[in-house]
C-alpha cells in the first residue's frame, strides 16, 4: 500500500511538471528583422471578444507576412469567449496589460473605461496615421467615438441604424391571405386587425408573444441603451432634448394599446413574468409575431434561426443614434507600446479589403474559395457548420469591404452603407451623456421603473384606475428625476452649441 | 405469543419509516432523473409541454451537439482530471505540512504562524493583484499550474486539520514515538498519518470538489481553447449560445443550426457531473472507516 502509494504520487507530481513545461508559452523571441532603415519590428497585439479560432496562429502567421513591408507588425490577434470577455476585459485594464488594438462598447464598459483613461487619445494623430479612417465617407461616426474633444474610440462600420417592429410568421400571413407592404411604416393600430385575425382563427397560436421588457422599449425609437433608462432623446424627430420617456405622448398612447391588446387576449398571459426569448416561441410556432429589428439584414438571420419564412412590420423609420454606432469600436489602450502603428493598423482595418477578410473568414484556399469576385464559399474540406477560421462580420474595420459568405445576399455590402446613409439620424448624434454627477439620481430611478415598469408597459392592469401611474411618476419626480432632466439637458446645450 | 424483543421494530412503523426513507431518497433522485430526462427531449416539446419525466419524443439532438467536439471535451476532462488528482494530493501534502508543525507545542514560532495562515482568511489582495501577480510576475498564463496552484493551501482546511490533531492525537504518542527513535518525517508518515485519515478523507474531497468545480481559473489564465477544464468548456458553451440567442448579428455567424438550449443545459449538468459521483462512494468508505474508529476510541 505504500510503496503503491509514493509511486503514484511520484507519477503525478511527474506528470503535473512534464505537463507544465509542455503548456508553457513558448518565447516568441525573434531576432527583430531590421529593414533598412524602414519602419522597425513591433509585436502588435489585438483582443476582442469572440470564440477562438482553431487557425489563429496561421491566421496571425499570415497577416504579419501579408503587411511585412508597410507596417512590418508581428501581429497576435487573440479572442476572448464571449463567457469570459467582461471579467477578462476589465482585468486587462486594470493590471495594465500590454496590448496595443482592444475592442470596445458601451457594453463593455467603453465609457467607464475611457474616463478612467484606460485609452489614448488619438484625435491628433488620426490625420498622420489614419488618413483613411480620418477621409472615409462615414468618417461623422467618428463623433460617436469621442468624449468631449478627445477621440477614444474608432466605430467599426457595420449596420449602425435601426428599425424596430414586428416580426411575423409569413406562412400565416398567406394562410389569411393578409396584406403586407414591406416598405411601409406601421402603427401599432394598423397592425391590430392582424393580430385579431389570428387570435380568432388560431386558437392554439398566441398572437404577440413578448417580454415586458421589449415590447414598449423596443417598439420606440428611443435613443437609449438600456431597458429601464427613464429619460432619452426621440432619435425621430427634430428637436435634441431629454423627456422623461414614461410622461410622452407616444409612451402613454402605446401603453393604453398595450392594456387593449391584453385585455382582448393578443398579447401572451404571462408578460409581466415570462423569461422566455420570444425567437424560441416563434421558432416553435407557438406564436404569430414577436417585437424585434425588422431591418431585412436582421430579419434574414431570424429567418435562419427559425428555419421560417418572416415578414417584418417596421414601427419606425430607420433612425441612427449614438450608442447605436459605438455598438463595436476599436480603441488603443495607454499600455500600447506603438500607438503609432496600432493606428496604422486600424487605418489598414478600414481601408484594406485584403486584410478586412482575412480577420474575417481567413486564408484564401484554405478556409474560402472565391465564388465571384465578392462572394466566397467554405473550401473543399473545411465543414461550414465547424469551420476552422471564422469571425464575425461587424467587429472588424469597415464591413462593406467584406466578401458575402455561402448563400448571404451578395448586395448586402452595398444595401449596408445605403441603409446606414439613409438612416434618420437622431438630432443628438455623437452626444455622449456624462453621468458621473448623477450616479446616486440613475440608481435610485432604475430601482423605481425596475418595480413599475413591468407591471405598466406590460398592460396587465388597469395602471389609471389602480392610480399605479400617478404613484410611479411621483416616485420618479422624488427620485429626483428632475435634477436628472435637468443636468443631461444642460450638458447636451453646452454640447449642441459647440458644433 | 411471541414476545416481542426490544429491538425488534413493529411493521407499523417499519412502513412509516421505510416510507420518510423513500420520499426522501425520491426527492433526491427525482430531479436527478428530470435532467436526464429532459437532456433527451426534443426541444420544441419542451417549448410546447413544459418538462416532463418521460419524454414524449426523444431527441439526442443535444447531446450530438456537445459531442461535435468530442475531441475538445476528452481533452478537457482529462486536463480536469489531472488538475483535481494532482491539485488534491498536493493540496493534502501542503496542508498537512503546514497544520502538523501548528499542531506541534514545541515548535517555536507556532503562534506567529497560525496568525500568519489566519490572516489571509480575513485579509486578500482581490482580483486584480492577483492576477497581476498571476499573469506578470509568475508568468503562468496559458500553464497548467496556474489552475492548481490557487487552491493548495487553504486556511481554513489547515485549521480544521490541526483542530482535529489536537483534539485526537495526543502529545504522548508523539512522545513515545520519539522514544522509539522514530525521526520527524517518520512520525509525520507513520503514525500521525494513519490516524488522521478521515480528515485527510474530508478535507481531500472538499479540494476535490474545488478543483473539479472550478471555471474560474480557465478564464482568467487560459486562452487557448483546447487546453481549458472540462466546468469551464461547458460554462462557456452556454454562455456562447446565450449570446448568439440574445444577438442576431452573431447568430447570422452560427448559419441555420438549430441550438437546442433548454436540452444542452441538461446535458451538460449530466455530462459534467460524471467524476464526482464516483468520487462520492470512494471517499464514503473511508468516512464511514473513519468514524467508526473514531467512535471505539472515544
Amino acid at each position: 500500500m505504500n510503496k503503491k502509494m509514493r509511486f503514484t504520487l511520484t507519477m503525478l507530481i511527474g506528470t503535473v511538471l512534464v505537463l507544465s513545461l509542455t503548456m508553457c508559452k513558448k518565447s516568441d523571441a525573434q531576432a527583430a528583422a531590421e529593414n533598412d532603415g524602414a519602419l522597425k519590428q513591433v509585436n502588435l497585439k489585438m483582443i476582442a471578444p469572440g470564440t477562438p479560432q482553431v487557425d489563429q496562429a496561421l491566421v496571425n502567421a499570415s497577416i504579419s507576412e501579408y503587411l511585412a513591408d508597410e507596417l512590418n507588425v508581428n501581429f497576435e490577434f487573440e479572442q476572448i469567449d464571449w463567457a469570459g470577455w467582461q471579467d477578462r476585459n476589465n482585468l486587462i485594464i486594470a493590471s495594465g496589460e500590454e496590448v496595443d488594438v482592444l475592442f470596445t462598447a458601451p457594453w463593455s464598459g467603453y465609457e467607464t473605461n475611457a474616463a478612467k483613461g484606460a485609452f489614448l487619445d488619438v484625435a491628433e494623430m488620426l490625420p498622420e496615421y489614419a488618413p483613411g479612417i480620418a477621409n472615409s465617407n462615414y468618417n461623422w461616426t467618428l463623433v460617436a467615438g469621442k468624449v468631449g474633444d478627445k477621440l477614444y474610440g474608432i466605430p467599426t462600420y457595420q449596420m449602425m441604424a435601426q428599425q424596430r417592429g414586428f416580426l411575423v410568421n409569413k406562412a400565416l400571413l398567406d394562410k389569411y391571405d393578409m396584406e403586407f407592404d414591406e416598405s411601409k411604416v406601421y402603427s401599432p393600430e394598423d397592425f391590430e386587425p392582424y393580430l385579431k385575425v389570428i387570435k380568432e382563427n388560431e386558437p392554439n397560436i398566441i398572437p404577440l408573444y413578448t417580454l415586458h421588457s421589449k415590447l414598449l422599449s423596443f417598439t420606440d425609437p428611443w435613443e437609449r441603451q438600456g431597458p429601464l433608462e427613464v429619460t432619452s432623446i426621440d432619435a425621430t424627430g427634430d428637436e435634441a432634448v431629454y423627456q422623461n420617456i414614461y410622461k410622452s405622448d407616444m409612451y402613454i398612447k402605446n401603453m393604453k394599446i398595450a392594456r387593449d391588446w391584453f385585455e382582448k387576449g393578443y398579447v401572451n398571459a404571462d408578460i409581466a413574468t415570462t423569461r422566455e426569448d420570444p425567437i424560441n416561441m416563434l421558432a416553435a410556432g407557438n406564436c404569430f409575431a414577436i417585437v424585434f429589428q425588422t431591418n431585412p439584414p436582421a430579419r434574414a438571420s431570424q429567418e435562419k434561426m427559425c428555419g421560417k419564412e418572416l415578414a417584418g412590420f417596421h414601427l419606425m423609420p430607420a433612425f441612427m443614434a449614438t450608442s447605436l454606432i459605438q455598438g463595436a469600436m476599436f480603441s488603443i489602450p495607454r499600455t500600447s507600446k506603438n500607438p503609432e502603428r496600432a493606428l496604422m493598423f486600424l487605418d489598414k482595418m478600414h481601408t484594406d479589403k485584403k486584410l478586412v477578410n482575412m480577420l474575417v473568414y481567413g486564408l484564401e484556399d484554405r478556409h474560402f474559395v472565391k465564388v465571384s469576385d465578392n462572394a466566397i464559399k467554405a473550401a473543399p474540406g473545411i465543414d461550414p457548420d465547424k469551420p476552422s477560421y471564422y469571425n464575425l462580420q461587424w467587429m472588424f474595420g469597415n464591413q462593406a469591404l467584406l466578401y458575402t459568405y455561402g448563400d448571404e445576399d451578395p448586395e448586402a455590402p452595398s444595401l449596408l452603407d445605403k441603409f446606414n446613409q439613409d438612416a434618420i439620424k437622431s438630432p443628438a448624434l455623437g452626444f455622449t451623456y456624462d453621468s458621473s454627477a448623477m450616479r446616486n439620481e440613475i440608481a435610485a430611478l432604475s430601482n423605481v421603473a425596475a418595480e413599475f415598469d413591468p407591471v405598466i408597459s406590460a398592460g396587465v392592469v388597469d395602471v389609471y384606475k389602480e392610480g399605479t401611474y400617478d404613484t410611479f411618476l411621483a416616485k420618479l419626480e422624488a427620485a429626483g428625476i428632475d435634477r436628472l432632466l435637468e443636468d443631461q439637458n444642460k450638458q447636451l446645450n453646452e454640447w449642441l452649441s459647440q458644433q | 405469543m411471541k414476545k416481542r424483543s426490544l429491538t425488534e421494530i413493529t411493521i407499523p412503523s417499519k412502513i412509516l419509516i421505510n416510507l420518510i426513507f423513500i420520499i426522501v431518497s425520491l426527492i433526491c433522485i427525482v430531479p436527478f432523473i428530470l435532467v436526464i430526462s429532459v437532456s433527451i427531449t426534443d426541444e420544441s416539446i419542451i417549448m410546447r409541454e413544459g418538462y416532463r419525466l418521460i419524454p414524449s419524443v426523444v431527441n439526442l439532438s443535444a447531446y450530438e451537439y456537445l459531442f461535435t467536439d468530442i475531441n475538445q471535451i476528452v481533452r478537457s476532462y482529462m486536463i480536469s482530471i489531472i488538475v483535481t488528482a494532482s491539485g488534491t494530493l498536493l493540496s493534502l501534502i501542503l496542508t498537512a505540512m503546514y497544520a502538523y508543525p501548528l499542531y506541534r507545542k514545541d515548535f517555536p514560532f507556532r503562534k506567529f504562524f497560525a496568525f500568519f495562515i489566519f490572516f489571509t482568511m480575513l485579509f486578500n489582495g482581490g482580483l486584480v493583484p492577483f492576477y497581476i501577480m498571476y499573469t506578470q510576475v509568475l508568468n503562468l498564463r496559458n500553464n497548467l499550474f496556474a489552475l492548481i496552484m490557487p487552491f493548495l493551501l487553504n486556511p481554513f482546511f489547515v485549521i480544521i486539520m490541526r483542530t482535529y490533531f489536537t483534539q485526537n492525537i495526543p502529545d504522548s504518542v508523539i512522545e513515545s514515538a520519539i522514544l522509539d527513535g522514530a525521526g520527524e518525517l517518520r512520525i509525520l508518515t507513520k503514525i500521525i498519518l494513519p490516524l488522521a485519515m478521515p480528515v485527510f478523507a474530508t478535507i481531500g474531497l472538499f479540494v476535490t470538489i474545488i478543483y473539479w468545480n472550478d471555471w474560474f481559473m480557465s478564464l482568467l489564465f487560459i486562452s487557448k481553447n483546447e487546453n481549458i477544464s472540462i466546468q469551464y468548456y461547458m460554462y462557456k458553451t452556454m454562455l456562447n449560445i446565450q449570446f448568439m440567442l440574445n444577438n442576431p448579428q452573431a447568430a447570422a455567424m452560427a448559419g441555420s443550426i438549430k441550438i437546442p438550449s433548454e436540452t444542452i443545459r441538461m446535458a451538460m449538468a449530466v455530462v459534467g457531473i460524471g467524476p464526482i459521483v464516483i468520487a462520492y462512494p470512494f471517499f464514503q468508505r473511508y468516512f464511514v472507516k473513519g468514524l467508526t474508529v473514531g467512535a471505539i476510541k472515544g
